[in-house]
């Protein structure tokens, strides 16, 4: 028996063992007839997948080691791209993820997911890793994970974990073809969300904003990198906004200290904020900084006919 | 004169606000039926007419450029 293939043969027989570990926590969410996306127990009864994927459903059919059952969609998160569905009390499989070893670029990772018939599952590696980010989506992201892989749709929501089977991420399709992860810190903050109340609360605070073009002397002048700002289009009656005192016209520069690039960061960052909280908006009005403090409400559904 | 008109009709519909403001908040297609007191299929028909409208791939997309368009409340 020659070394090299034994050698191969125990590899072999290492990542098959370290994707039959990974599975248990994995499920399939079916999508119409020839449809599946994959998503992961997270905590208790809760999972997790990728919200876009849903397409709005309020319930869906979702598969693991254990049989089918129909699960309640309790938070769709676009911005992040984290929905989380409730499944039956009973055997929960902790998929609590460890933030430490870090994933480098060029690290090994295998990706599990599931489809309709049983686990799936690929091997790829970080193709880069970065700070936290703002995605394409406007959600706040704890930080860029981008990878290297083959994987069809069925993947989508899959858990990416490290090669000592740490599980590390959600995997979502970026633009251009990119597979990104949800790190585990991004997920953790909308299922302790979930958890707390049951549902997912929102902030809002009552702007309307749009995009507000510079030029080079004033980016200069007001030592601004984005080549936008977010200005004030409209502030809604009887919202935070208004009794902050934020107007129409206000250039948005900075939240609590932390500067905003555009529309989309602000949004981001809004976004990434629980109901209650209190901010410091930096803004500029008629050229003078002016900061207001604001405390964010809860977003309910515009009044429409008395009652829930 | 033909343009101003065509940029009037990609504009969002009020109806079509109020359904994005509910897709965005993560509600889902029958809890916005409910809401509006109108049928699931008409839900999907704004939100196909809305992706449309501003060019839009997915749902998060139709959220982020609405908001960058000024026709969204944050």
């Amino acid at each position: 028996m020659n070394t090299t293939s034994s050698v191969l043969q125990q590899w072999s027989r290492d990542c098959s063992d370290l994707a039959a570990s990974l599975a248990p926590r994995t499920i399939a969410i079916t999508l119409g007839r020839h449809r599946s996306v994959s998503g992961m127990r997270w905590r208790g009864p809760l999972a997790v997948t990728a919200a876009e994927a849903l397409a709005g459903s309020d319930e869906v059919l979702v598969i693991c080691d254990h049989g089918e059952q129909r699960a309640p969609v309790v938070a769709c998160d676009l911005a992040t791209d984290v929905a989380v569905l409730r499944l039956d009390a009973g055997e929960s499989v902790s998929a609590a993820m460890a933030a430490d070893p870090a994933l480098t670029a060029g690290a090994g990772v295998v990706i599990v997911g599931r489809s309709q018939r049983g686990p799936l599952v690929g091997f790829g590696a970080v193709r880069a890793v970065g700070p936290a980010w703002r995605s394409r989506r406007g959600g706040a992201i704890a930080q860029r994970l981008e990878f290297e892989a083959s994987l069809d749709g069925r993947f989508e929501g899959a858990l990416v974990a490290d090669l000592a089977g740490a599980a590390k991420a959600m995997l979502v399709p970026g633009p251009r073809g990119r597979l990104l992860g949800i790190p585990a810190a991004t997920i953790e903050r909308i299922v302790a969300a979930v958890e707390q109340h049951g549902y997912l609360p929102r902030p809002y605070l009552g702007v309307r904003l749009q995009p507000l073009w510079l030029d080079e002397i004033t980016r200069a002048s007001w030592q601004r990198s984005a080549p936008s700002v977010a200005a004030v289009a409209g502030v809604a009656p009887d919202s935070p906004a208004q009794a902050s005192g934020l107007a129409a016209g206000d250039l948005l520069d900075a939240i609590d200290g932390i500067a905003v690039h555009d529309v989309e960061d602000f949004a981001a960052q809004i976004a990434a904020s629980a109901p209650g909280r209190r901010l410091a908006l930096r803004v500029r009005r008629g050229g003078e900084p002016l900061t207001l403090e604001v405390t964010l409400a809860e977003w309910r559904p515009p009044q429409r006919h008395g009652g829930t | 004169m033909n343009l101003i008109v065509q940029q009037g009709s990609r504009r969002l519909t009020a109806r079509e606000r109020e359904v994005l403001t509910l897709v965005a908040a993560g509600i889902s297609n029958k809890g916005i039926a409910r809401e509006l007191q109108v049928s699931p299929n008409t839900v999907k028909f704004h939100i196909a007419a809305i992706l449309e409208k501003l060019d839009a791939a997915s749902r998060a997309e139709a959220v982020v450029a609405a908001l960058r368009r000024g026709e969204l409340t944050l």
